[in-house]
């Protein structure tokens, strides 16, 4: 499969949403690289399946505006577009096989193609002597094997997935994982949308922090970690530790035999340090370390929104 | 831009294929279905059953010995009799003298050599009674025959000859009515059998197949499938599909229902002498048939019809998450299908009266109230040309508004959406 000419596989410029007095997305920018592991983060209720619903051109944004594939989300740029929504249903009556051509039918495959398909996917997924049952017979697991084939069976040049992997078991999400990486290396761009962090940094190349309705922070993963380095500080010590409750920490983490201390913007650790030993403590360890994705959102969305998202 | 736009729509017919797929998958997932295999062939069989059950016990005991002895103590009427009891399905033979004697005419039934004899007499020329004698007595059916033959038989024997026709006088007569300013072409009798059955059917089918349409839509709601369908065509393709799959059912269903009573009316009813000879022709059965038109309008007013109905079905099945919720949405709609059936009869009496002229232009009535009115009566061409552009605009509007609302519903759960909040998803353009 060529690559898409065009660069950005998504393009929202200035998006905003309202639901009655309720602002869902607010003047949102989100540029999607083509080819790109994307992942859009933010906890619960924090616009990220509004967004993806503008993008599929399910909502309408009141301002800006949404670009997919270079072009508004008509049917034929959706149609590149392989979406598996958090609310995904089935028809549970369908025959397994059926539900698969249907949803290949509508993204204007055909039938003849479109069953050739389903067989081999649900051959390599394990499902293949299902092909004949409805879909109601089949645990949750493979119920949702079923719909992943749904949303890759018409060879996207996008996948869209809003938390992909909630309720898999491991063997299978790292089943699922394979096959996203495989459409990315045959130039696929990936969308990820998920409240989980170390997902996100365990999948993604680029992500794009929301909060609030609003973005935070977006980029490449690796730039943001650099630009994140004076961020956070590993420390161990011994004797009092009122040093380490400062104006200068916005939080403080159990990590592996040490503490975690996420310094507020701006905050110089030098000046942690100076007051650690000012006060007495017996420091064995002042390391600054490479944050993870969770600290950089804690500290730039705030404490109380992930313990929502936990 | 426009010029981009201007190739985006003629791209989009491309995706024509895609409601297909929604058509056809709702078409073949009703048709397998096993409550639609039951509905559409044992509903026909358990009518024709009960029919044929009760047609049964009506004459069982009789035909087996078609014998019949007639003593005709007028010397004028067997003549008549004996070709209406041929039709009727006896073997009629004349007995006079010795073999009329009533104990020798006893034996010979009692032997069954006879199924019974008749005598008719004086009696019967002024007032059409004579004596049956039998071993088991008669059924209802043969008797009403019978005593049809008899009076008939009477009747022509009386007042026969070549200036009088006494069956056309006994069949009822007819009046052609006619209409000093119109054309008298398209006036005919009408056929208020169909009209019944037919108004029946559709006041059925409206809010069987409209039902049909909120299920699946409450389905989809609770079973969150929509999103991803909506991600791949507009939602208004998607309920088109819907609704014209579940529509294409209807027409099938309808289609084997009426072609089983066609075959019925058609081949198995004149096939039983007795119906055929009991029945006056007022009644026949080809008198209850409709005429090709009015079977063409038929159809027409069941697909405007289930149109209307359908879209109002799908809005209430986008607003609602639950059955409970949306049965109180659907007593209104139910009694907007009630109203023509409320007002059947007065139309079929007088269908070109005030109600009946006035209510079969409303689009909510006019699909069963206006082919009442055309399957009774014969209203004015511009009265039904009206009544039908009317329902087309009514649909077209409906159409639109329903979708709209099933454009945000489609994606709500939970707390129903306010007056002033559908009101503003239907404004939106």
């Amino acid at each position: 499969m060529p690559p898409p000419a065009i660069e950005f596989a998504v393009r929202v410029s200035a998006a905003t949403k309202r639901f009655g007095q309720h602002t869902a997305v607010s003047s949102l920018d989100l540029d999607i690289p083509t080819n790109s592991i994307y992942g859009l983060l933010g906890p619960n209720g924090s616009g990220k399946t509004t967004t993806i619903r503008m993008m599929m051109g399910i909502l309408h944004p009141d301002e800006g505006s949404v670009e997919l594939m270079g072009r508004r989300p008509d049917n034929r740029a959706r149609h590149r577009v392989g979406y598996l929504p958090e609310e995904r249903g089935v028809y549970t009556k369908m025959k397994v096989v059926d539900l698969l051509v249907f949803l290949a039918a509508i993204r204007g495959v055909r039938r003849k193609d479109a069953r050739k398909r389903a067989h081999a996917w649900l051959e390599r997924l394990g499902l293949e002597k299902w092909a004949g049952k409805t879909v109601e017979s089949l645990s949750k697991g493979m119920t949702q094997k079923v719909q992943f084939i749904g949303t890759v069976i018409h060879e996207p040049d996008l996948l869209i997935l809003d938390e992909p992997f909630s309720g898999l078991d491991p063997i299978n999400q790292d089943l699922l994982e394979s096959i996203v990486r495989e459409f990315h290396e045959r130039g696929t761009t990936i969308l990820f949308s998920t409240h989980l962090m170390d997902q996100a940094e365990r999948l993604c190349d680029r992500v794009c922090l929301i909060s609030g309705s609003r973005k935070i922070l977006d980029g490449g993963l690796r730039e943001l970690k650099r630009q994140e380095r004076e961020g956070v500080l590993a420390v161990s010590f011994e004797g009092d530790p009122s040093w380490i409750h400062g104006p200068e920490i916005q939080s403080i983490e159990e990590g592996p035999d040490c503490l975690m201390l996420l310094l507020r913007e701006g905050a110089d650790h030098q000046e942690v340090l100076r007051k650690g030993v000012a006060c007495g403590a017996r420091i064995s360890r002042f390391e600054l370390v490479e944050p993870r994705l969770h600290d950089i959102f804690v500290r730039y969305a705030g404490q109380e929104v992930v313990d929502d998202a936990a | 831009m426009t010029r981009l736009r201007g190739l985006d729509s003629i791209r989009e017919k491309r995706s024509w294929h895609t409601v297909w797929a929604v058509i056809e998958r709702e078409f073949v997932a009703r048709v397998k279905s096993r409550a639609f295999i039951l509905a559409t062939l044992l509903t026909p069989l358990l009518v024709a059953g009960f029919f044929g059950f009760v047609f049964w016990l009506e004459v069982r005991d009789d035909g087996a010995e078609p014998a019949l002895a007639v003593v005709d103590e007028t010397g004028q009427l067997y003549e008549f009799l004996a070709p209406r009891l041929e039709e009727a399905g006896y073997e009629p033979r004349q007995v006079s003298g010795d073999e009329a004697d009533a104990e020798v005419l006893d034996a010979r039934v009692a032997a069954e050599e006879l199924s019974g004899y008749l005598r008719v007499d004086d009696e019967t020329l002024t007032s059409g009674t004579a004596t049956y004698r039998s071993r088991d007595g008669l059924s209802r059916l043969r008797r009403i025959s019978l005593a049809g033959t008899v009076t008939q038989s009477a009747l022509e024997a009386r007042f026969g000859g070549a200036q009088t026709d006494v069956a056309a006088l006994l069949s009822g007569g007819s009046i052609q009515v006619e209409v000093v300013n119109r054309e008298s072409e398209d006036m005919d009798e009408g056929s208020p059998v169909f009209a019944l059955v037919g108004s029946f059917l559709l006041y059925m089918a409206l809010l069987l197949y409209g039902g049909q349409i909120l299920r699946s839509i409450l389905d989809e709601k609770s079973g969150r499938i929509a999103e991803i369908i909506i991600s791949s065509m507009r939602p208004w393709e998607f309920l088109l599909g819907k609704i014209v799959g579940v529509g294409a059912v209807g027409l099938l269903q309808i289609a084997v229902w009426i072609g089983f009573v066609m075959l019925l009316v058609l081949a198995v009813l004149p096939a039983l002498p007795l119906i055929a000879g009991a029945l006056p022709d007022s009644l026949s059965v080809s008198g209850m048939l409709p005429s090709p038109g009015e079977a063409v309008f038929f159809v027409v007013c069941f697909v405007l019809g289930y149109l209307m109905y359908a879209s109002v079905f799908a809005a209430v099945g986008a607003l609602n998450s639950s059955d409970t919720e949306a049965q109180q949405m659907m007593w209104p709609v139910i009694l907007l299908v009630m109203v023509p059936m409320m007002t059947l009869g007065p139309v079929i009496q007088d269908p070109d009266g005030t109600m009946a002229v006035w209510l079969s232009q409303v689009p909510f009535f006019s699909p069963i109230l206006m082919f009442t009115r055309v399957a009774v009566g014969s209203p004015a061409l511009w009265e039904v040309a009206l009544s039908m552009v009317l329902l087309v605009l009514g649909v077209l509007g409906m159409a639109v508004v329903a979708g709209k609302i099933y454009r945000v519903g489609i994606l709500m759960q939970g707390k129903r959406p306010t007056l002033p909040e559908v009101w503003r998803w239907v404004r939106q353009p």
